[in-house]
């Protein structure tokens, strides 16, 4: 094994440092001021944010978690490519006006864009809470993938302990040197590396062991028949098109992603970018075709172990310096999300808790706070990920629960005349985070909560619930505030 | 609001008015936007009557076929919502 472990891990080291250089390079010629690290000095062109916006949701979680679903859940997996597709159709009208807002107020995070419209620095703050709290979910699920791509593709050398910590090194590292350029141009390469990977692995593994992907479909509906469609209960149509449309919904409220949109130098980037990036998405169906490859050649894999399911077909198929590449490629996906999630999560904490607490606070020493503050929230995060069992996508959705909260008041702040106020829009997103923590932290599904209430019903997402909750608190209490209308107009 | 318009709802009226006479059918291609519901319905509603396996198209189980082939109209879509929006035909905003 010591030799097989000598051909992957050096590819895998070697695509951390080429990411490390890239990170420095991106950094030469630009002053590192908080601007440029957070936001790019809002320069990047149509390119540059296609890349950012694909890097930032092509994860480990695609990688992983994608084919770890097809392999474990077969149908219900669909949805992934269901709300990726439209999130892009909604960015087509909401980006460029908030983009705008936050060019004419030179704002650098998603909070400040909520404080800003709503005038209300503690809304501000309620913003960034619940931005830090759905990042983390997000965060662990990246160094998850780290520990699992590392772990595997050393042969067992490494264990995925010691991975998540190598990770979380270097990411910090990578981050406190490079800022959000780096992330665009790591995104490049990892980018070209999955699509090659992707492509390859979603053709040859159905090829190799079916003959076909017709054959493979055809081998897997006859040894588990319904596996391939939506079960009646459960992950049923009701349940696809719920979570479909939340997370849909939820997608640009991601405090990293959202700040993304600040990168642009122009709304038309987005416009562009919605026509481009919906056909992108079909690299998950290749990403599908390899965990429904696994599923009748890896059988066995349960519970949080599903997300091991690419990499094991993987081992048993392929010689160790391929294995070496996939590794390096899903090392790459977690790089360049994690190394956002991490400025986004100290922008937030550095300018929008820290930085209305403290009046004397200059541009600089938030800056200064914002990168000695990685380190810190890095280690919250490994210290999550060593304590959680939940698979790759459950994570995500819980994350996506939490963060789609925050659309209601988003959504409504673009509206001309916004019918919430600000009392409004925060008792709204309190009740709705409330919700979703009662939701997550008893286990509580429609169906436990209402035995009454027909099947159909009962597979909406909970999420649907908290987000209904969220809208009619922020209109009771908007009306009952007398209608002050305190938004503020482009 | 019409009846108190202030400068810049003014200034918005005569650009798209000048939007619609440049563009000439602009109004009836402002329309066109509404297509981009077509995309939710399909991959919302479509799991509801086409939840099956067999027959499969392309080698795929035919809700997964149908969700895919959503995602390729929908490129269409936003393209021709793109080519028609008369949004995109203004100077770039940039610095």
């Amino acid at each position: 094994m010591n030799g097989a472990m000598n051909a992957a891990l050096p590819i895998i080291a070697l695509a951390v440092v080429v990411a490390l250089g890239l990170g420095l390079r991106a950094r030469a010629g630009h002053d590192m001021d908080m601007e440029q690290w957070s936001v790019g000095k809002r320069g990047f062109g149509t390119l540059l944010v296609f890349l950012l916006m694909a890097g930032e949701i092509y994860t480990t979680f695609t990688f992983l978690g994608g084919s770890g679903w097809a392999y474990g859940k077969g149908g219900p997996t669909y949805y992934i490519l269901c709300y990726l597709t439209l999130i892009y159709v909604i960015s087509y009208w909401i980006l460029p006006p908030a983009w705008r807002f936050a060019k004419e107020r030179n704002l650098f995070s998603q909070p400040d864009y909520f404080a800003a419209r709503y005038e209300s620095r503690s809304l501000g703050i309620l913003v960034a809470l619940v931005g830090i709290v759905a990042l983390i979910p997000y965060m662990v699920l990246q160094l998850k993938g780290l520990g699992i791509i590392v772990a595997t593709a050393s042969y067992g050398v490494i264990s995925p302990t010691t991975a998540i910590w190598i990770g979380a090194g270097t990411l910090t590292v990578y981050v406190m040197v490079s800022g959000v350029r780096g992330s665009a141009w790591t995104a490049v390469l990892k980018d070209f590396m999955i699509l090659f990977v992707v492509l390859f692995l979603g053709l040859y593994l159905p090829y190799h062991y079916y003959g076909g992907i017709g054959p493979m479909f055809a081998a897997i509906d006859t040894a588990k028949p319904g596996f391939l469609a939506l079960p009646d209960r459960g992950q049923s149509a009701t349940w696809f098109a719920s979570t479909t449309l939340l997370t849909a919904l939820g997608g640009w409220m991601f405090p990293h992603i959202f700040a993304s949109i600040y990168t642009a130098r122009d709304p038309k980037v987005f416009r562009r970018n919605a026509v481009f990036l919906p056909l992108y998405q079909l690299m998950l169906l290749f990403v599908f075709f390899a965990g429904f490859a696994a599923v009748l050649q890896v059988p066995g894999l349960t519970g949080p172990d599903v997300d091991l399911s690419l990499f094991r077909i993987a081992l048993q198929t392929f010689p160790p310096w391929f294995v070496g590449v996939i590794g390096a490629t899903g090392v790459l996906t977690a790089l360049v999300p994690g190394s956002m999630i991490l400025i986004a999560g100290s922008t937030l904490i550095a300018q929008n808790l820290y930085r209305p607490l403290a009046p004397n606070a200059t541009d600089a020493s938030t800056g200064r706070l914002a990168k000695g503050v990685a380190p810190l929230l890095a280690l919250a995060c490994v210290g999550f990920t060593l304590h959680g069992g939940e698979t790759i996508v459950q994570l995500l959705l819980i994350g996506y629960a939490v963060v789609t909260q925050l659309f209601p008041a988003f959504f409504f702040s673009l509206l001309p005349n916004n019918p919430l106020t600000r009392a409004g829009a925060m008792a709204g997103i309190l009740a709705g985070i409330a919700t979703v923590a009662v939701t997550v932290l008893g286990g509580y599904t429609l169906a436990k909560l209402f035995p009454g209430l027909p099947g159909p019903v009962q597979d909406l997402n909970i999420g649907v619930v908290a987000l209904a909750l969220n809208l009619a608190v922020a209109f009771a209490v908007s009306l009952a505030g007398g209608g002050a209308r305190r938004t503020a107009q482009p | 609001m019409l009846s108190r318009p202030n400068g810049r709802e003014a200034h918005e009226r005569t650009r798209d008015d000048a939007e619609r006479t440049e563009a000439g059918e602009g109004a009836a291609m402002r329309h066109l936007r509404w297509l981009a519901l077509l995309p939710f319905l399909g991959m919302m509603a479509g799991p509801f009557f086409l939840n099956r396996v067999e027959p499969l198209v392309f080698g795929m189980p035919l809700l997964l076929a149908w969700l895919v082939g959503c995602t390729v109209a929908t490129s269409g879509i936003m393209a021709l919502i793109y080519l028609t929006d008369p949004a995109n035909s203004e100077p770039e905003e940039g610095p």
